[in-house]
C-alpha cells in the first residue's frame, strides 16, 4: 500500500470530523428517546460544541478540494440534488438549535423541546446524507462516473450499501448511552453496538472496496472496545470521559478510512491517480501543521474550560442547562 | 444551457449578496463588542458590560447562520462552478485552507466567550477571547479576499502554457496566494466590510435610542452609538484611502475594468471625470463631466500628458457590462457622504457636544442603510467589472466554469426562496434576543467589575 502524507492528514481530519459529528448524532438519539434526561446530560455538552462541528465539516471539504481537485466535477454533477437538499437541511438545523438556545417564550406551539427535537431529526437526516455519499463512493453503486450521475434507487437496492448505513446508525445508537452517561443498562449498550458493528462490518466486506482487511477489523475492535470497557465498573469513568471517547471514535474512523485507501468505487478508482500537484501538497502539508497546532492549542483551552466548568456545575448541583 | 448558466450566476450572486449582509454584521459586532467589553472593564461601567453581553448573543446567532450560509457558499462554489474550483484547487486553494483555521479560531473562541462568560474570574482574560473572535472574523475576510484578488490578477502558474494547452503547470501556491492585487484589495475590502457592519449596527443603536423609554436604556445606547461611530469612522476612512490605491492598481493591472468603471470610451488627455451617466446606443449620456479631474486624481498633476485606459483599446466582446460605472459612482459618492457624516459625529463626540438630536439619530439610520448599499455596489463593481471572465483574461465565466445540470434549477429556486426567509429571520431574531430582558434587570445580574 502506497504511503502518502497528505492522504494520511486527510484521514486524520476525517477521523476528527467523524468523531465530532458522531457526538451530535448520538445527542440526536438521546434527545428523541430521552429528552428529559438529555436536559441534564446532553445539552451542557451539545450547546457549546455544535457550532464547531460545522467548522470541521468545512475543514474536511476544503481539505478534499485541496487534495483531489479533479474529483470535484464528478462529485458536483453526480450529487448536485443531494448537495442542494443537504444545504437547506443544514441551515434549518442551525436555525432550529440556535432558536432553541435563545428562545425566550413559547409561541405558536413552538417550545424549546420542539426545536431541539427538530434539530435532532434534521441531524439524523444530515448524517444519512453524509453516509449515503460516503458509502456510494466506496461501493460505486448508483454512481456513473462517465455520465457524472448518481441513481439513488440503484444505490438503495444494493443490500450491503443499506447494511453499512443501518449498521453504523445502530452502532452509534448503542454508543450514545455511554457517551452521554444515560440511564441504560451497559449490557444493552454492548449488545446494540455489537449488532450494529456486525451488520456494518459484513456489509463493508461485501462492498469490497477495502485494501487491507486487518486494518478494517482493527477499526471494528477499537469501536467495540468502548462498550466492553464500559462493562468494567473500574474503567467506566475513563471511557465515558468525552475526550477519551472521541479519541477512540476518531481512531476507529481513521482506521476505517485507511483500510479503504487508495480505492474507491469498489476498487475501480485509484485515488493516487487523482492527487493534486506536489507543490500544492507541500504547502497544504505546512498549512495543516500550522493550522493544526493552532487548532490543538484552542481545543486544549476549550476542553480545559469545559471540564472545569462541568466540575463546578456538578459541585453546584445544577441539574440542567437550558 | 445558457439559461442554466445564467441561473448559476444569479444564484451565486444572490447567495453571496445575502451572505455579505450577515458577514458585515458579524465582523462589526465582533470588533465593537470587544471595544465595548474593554471599556466596561477598564471604566468599571456595567452599562458597557450589559451591551457586550447582548452583542455576544447576537454574534452567536449571526455566527450560526453565517456558518451555515458560508458552508452553502463553499458547497455552491464546487457544485455550480466545478471546473473553476478544479483550477482553484490546483493553484489557489491555500487561502481557502488558511481561512478554515481562521474560522476555527473564531468558532472556538466564540463558544468560550459566549457560553463561559462567568467562568473567567479575571475579566481581562475573558476580554482577550473577544480579540481572538475578532481576529478570526477579520482573518477570514483577509483570506477570502486573497482568492478574489487572484481571480482579478491571476498568478502562480504557467499562464502562457495554460492559455495554449489548457494544462496547469509550474504551480507556485504562495505566488498565487499573494497575487499582485492581494495587498491592495485586502486593504480596501476588509475596512470597507467593517465600516458597512459598524454603520448598520450604529443604525440599530440609533433606532433603539429613539425608542428607549428610560434614562438608563438611553445611556447604554448612547455609549454604544459613540463606540460604533468611532470604529465606523476609522474603518470608512481607511477604506476611502485604500480605495484610491485600488483605482491605481486597476489602472496598472486591470485597465479594461478601469476604463469601464470610468466610462472612458476614447482617449482624452487630460481625462475628464464623468459623474453619473448611462450608455444609450453605445454613447454615454446624462452625465456631468469635470474636465481634467480624472487625470488629476490619477497622476496628481494638472499638466499630465499621460493617457488613461479607454474602452476602444480592447475588443468589445471583452467589455464588462457598463452599468458598473453607476455602481462605482454610488460606492464612491455614498461612501464619501457617510465618511463626512462620520467625521462630523466624531468631532462632536470629541468636543463633547450632543449627538442625540433627531437629525443625528435619523442620519445614523440612513447612513447604516446607505453604507450597506455602498458596500454591495462596490462588490458588484468588482465582480461584474471582471466579466466576461471568472479568472481575469484567462477563464471565461460562461464557456468553461458553470454546472449545466438541469437539476440545479428547481432546487436552486428553492434555496433562493429559503434565503429570502432565513436572512430576515436572522435579523429579527437577533434584534429580539438583544432586547430579551430589561436593561435594569441585566445590570442587576452583572456582578462587580
Amino acid at each position: 500500500m502506497a504511503f502518502n502524507v497528505e492522504v494520511l492528514l486527510n484521514g486524520i481530519i476525517f477521523g476528527m470530523f467523524f468523531a465530532i459529528i458522531s457526538t451530535e448524532l448520538m445527542a440526536a438519539s438521546a434527545i428523541i428517546f430521552k429528552y428529559e434526561e438529555s436536559r441534564r446530560k446532553v445539552f451542557y455538552y451539545l450547546v457549546p460544541i455544535w457550532e464547531i462541528t460545522g467548522t470541521f465539516f468545512v475543514f474536511y471539504v476544503v481539505n478534499v478540494e485541496a487534495l483531489i481537485p479533479n474529483a470535484l466535477p464528478i462529485l458536483a454533477y453526480s450529487y448536485i440534488s443531494y448537495i442542494l437538499i443537504f444545504i437547506v437541511i443544514y441551515i434549518l438545523r442551525n436555525l432550529s438549535i440556535i432558536s432553541a438556545e435563545f428562545i425566550f417564550k413559547n409561541r405558536w406551539n413552538i417550545s424549546r423541546k420542539t426545536l431541539y427535537s427538530t434539530y435532532a431529526i434534521l441531524t439524523y437526516i444530515l448524517g444519512f446524507f453524509v453516509l449515503v455519499i460516503y458509502t456510494s463512493l466506496m461501493s460505486g453503486r448508483g454512481l456513473n462516473i462517465n455520465a457524472r450521475t448518481f441513481n439513488l434507487a440503484s444505490f438503495v437496492s444494493y443490500l450491503p450499501d443499506d447494511g453499512f448505513i443501518i449498521g453504523s446508525a445502530i452502532a452509534l445508537f448503542g454508543l450514545s448511552s455511554i457517551f452521554y452517561k444515560l440511564d441504560v443498562n451497559s449490557i444493552l449498550s454492548l449488545a446494540v453496538t455489537v449488532i450494529g458493528l456486525i451488520i456494518a462490518g459484513a456489509s463493508f466486506i461485501a462492498i469490497n472496496d477495502y485494501s487491507n482487511l486487518y486494518i478494517m477489523m482493527l477499526s471494528g475492535l477499537v469501536t467495540l472496545s468502548i462498550p466492553v470497557i464500559n462493562m468494567v465498573p473500574k474503567l467506566r469513568k475513563y471511557i465515558s470521559d468525552k475526550i477519551t471517547f472521541q479519541g477512540f471514535l476518531a481512531a476507529a474512523a481513521f482506521l476505517l478510512f485507511y483500510s479503504v485507501y487508495p480505492n474507491l468505487g469498489s476498487k475501480t478508482i485509484d485515488v493516487n491517480s487523482l492527487l493534486n500537484d506536489s507543490a500544492m501538497q507541500t504547502q497544504i502539508f505546512y498549512a495543516t501543521l500550522i493550522g493544526g497546532t493552532l487548532l490543538l492549542i484552542m481545543s486544549i483551552v476549550f476542553f480545559r474550560v469545559w471540564v472545569n466548568s462541568s466540575k463546578k456545575r456538578i459541585n453546584a448541583g445544577a441539574d440542567e442547562v437550558e | 444551457m445558457t439559461s442554466i448558466i445564467n441561473f448559476d450566476r444569479f444564484m451565486m450572486g444572490f447567495t453571496l449578496g445575502s451572505h455579505i449582509l450577515i458577514v458585515t454584521l458579524t465582523i462589526a459586532i465582533s470588533v465593537i463588542m470587544s471595544v465595548i467589553e474593554f471599556l466596561g472593564i477598564y471604566l468599571k461601567d456595567k452599562e458597557y458590560e450589559v451591551m457586550a453581553r447582548r452583542l455576544s448573543k447576537a454574534l452567536a446567532i449571526f455566527f450560526a447562520i453565517g456558518t451555515a450560509s458560508g458552508t452553502v457558499l463553499a458547497i455552491e462554489l464546487f457544485s455550480l462552478w466545478p471546473n473553476f474550483m478544479v483550477l482553484v484547487g490546483k493553484i489557489d486553494i491555500l487561502p481557502f485552507y488558511y481561512e478554515v483555521f481562521a474560522f476555527f479560531l473564531e468558532s472556538i473562541s466564540l463558544v468560550l466567550y459566549v457560553y463561559y462568560w462567568d467562568y473567567f474570574k479575571n475579566r481581562y482574560q475573558h476580554w482577550a477571547l473577544s480579540l481572538f473572535v475578532a481576529a478570526g472574523t477579520l482573518l477570514s475576510a483577509v483570506f477570502i479576499t486573497m482568492v478574489n484578488a487572484w481571480m482579478n490578477t491571476p498568478s502562480g502558474f504557467n499562464i502562457p502554457e495554460y492559455i495554449s494547452t489548457g494544462t496547469v503547470s509550474g504551480v507556485n501556491p504562495l505566488a498565487a496566494m499573494f497575487s499582485p492585487s492581494a495587498a491592495v484589495e485586502i486593504g480596501h475590502v476588509v475596512p470597507a466590510t467593517l465600516a458597512a457592519g459598524s454603520f448598520a449596527l450604529l443604525a440599530y443603536f440609533a433606532i433603539n435610542y429613539l425608542k428607549a423609554k428610560t434614562d438608563i436604556t438611553r445611556s447604554i445606547y448612547m455609549k454604544s452609538i459613540k463606540v460604533a461611530a468611532i470604529v465606523g469612522l476609522i474603518a470608512v476612512g481607511i477604506a476611502g484611502l485604500t480605495g484610491d490605491e485600488s483605482m491605481r492598481m486597476l489602472y496598472s493591472l486591470q485597465p479594461l475594468k478601469y476604463a469601464a468603471i470610468e466610462l472612458n470610451f476614447h482617449n482624452h488627455i487630460p481625462a475628464a471625470e464623468k459623474l453619473g451617466g448611462i450608455v444609450i446606443n453605445g454613447v454615454p449620456q446624462y452625465y456631468i463631466a469635470v474636465p481634467g479631474l480624472q487625470s488629476l486624481i490619477m497622476f496628481l498633476s494638472f499638466n499630465s500628458h499621460q493617457a488613461v485606459p479607454y474602452l476602444t483599446q480592447f475588443p468589445q466582446s471583452q467589455w464588462p457590462p457598463l452599468f458598473i460605472h453607476l455602481t462605482f459612482d454610488v460606492m464612491v459618492g455614498g461612501g464619501a457622504l457617510v465618511g463626512l457624516f462620520a467625521l462630523l459625529l466624531f468631532l462632536r463626540i470629541v468636543l463633547k457636544k450632543d449627538i442625540s438630536g433627531k437629525f443625528y439619530l435619523y442620519s445614523m439610520v440612513i447612513s447604516g442603510i446607505l453604507l450597506e448599499i455602498v458596500y454591495d455596489s462596490g462588490w458588484v463593481t468588482d465582480e461584474v467589472g471582471r466579466q466576461p471572465y471568472i479568472i481575469y483574461n484567462h477563464v471565461m465565466t460562461v464557456a468553461s466554469a458553470a454546472n449545466t445540470s438541469p437539476s440545479v434549477l428547481p432546487l436552486g429556486i428553492g434555496i433562493i426562496i429559503f434565503y429570502c426567509l432565513v436572512v430576515p429571520f436572522t435579523f429579527y431574531f437577533s434584534a429580539k434576543v438583544l432586547k430579551n430582558s430589561s436593561v435594569e434587570k441585566e445590570i442587576e445580574r452583572v456582578g462587580d467589575l
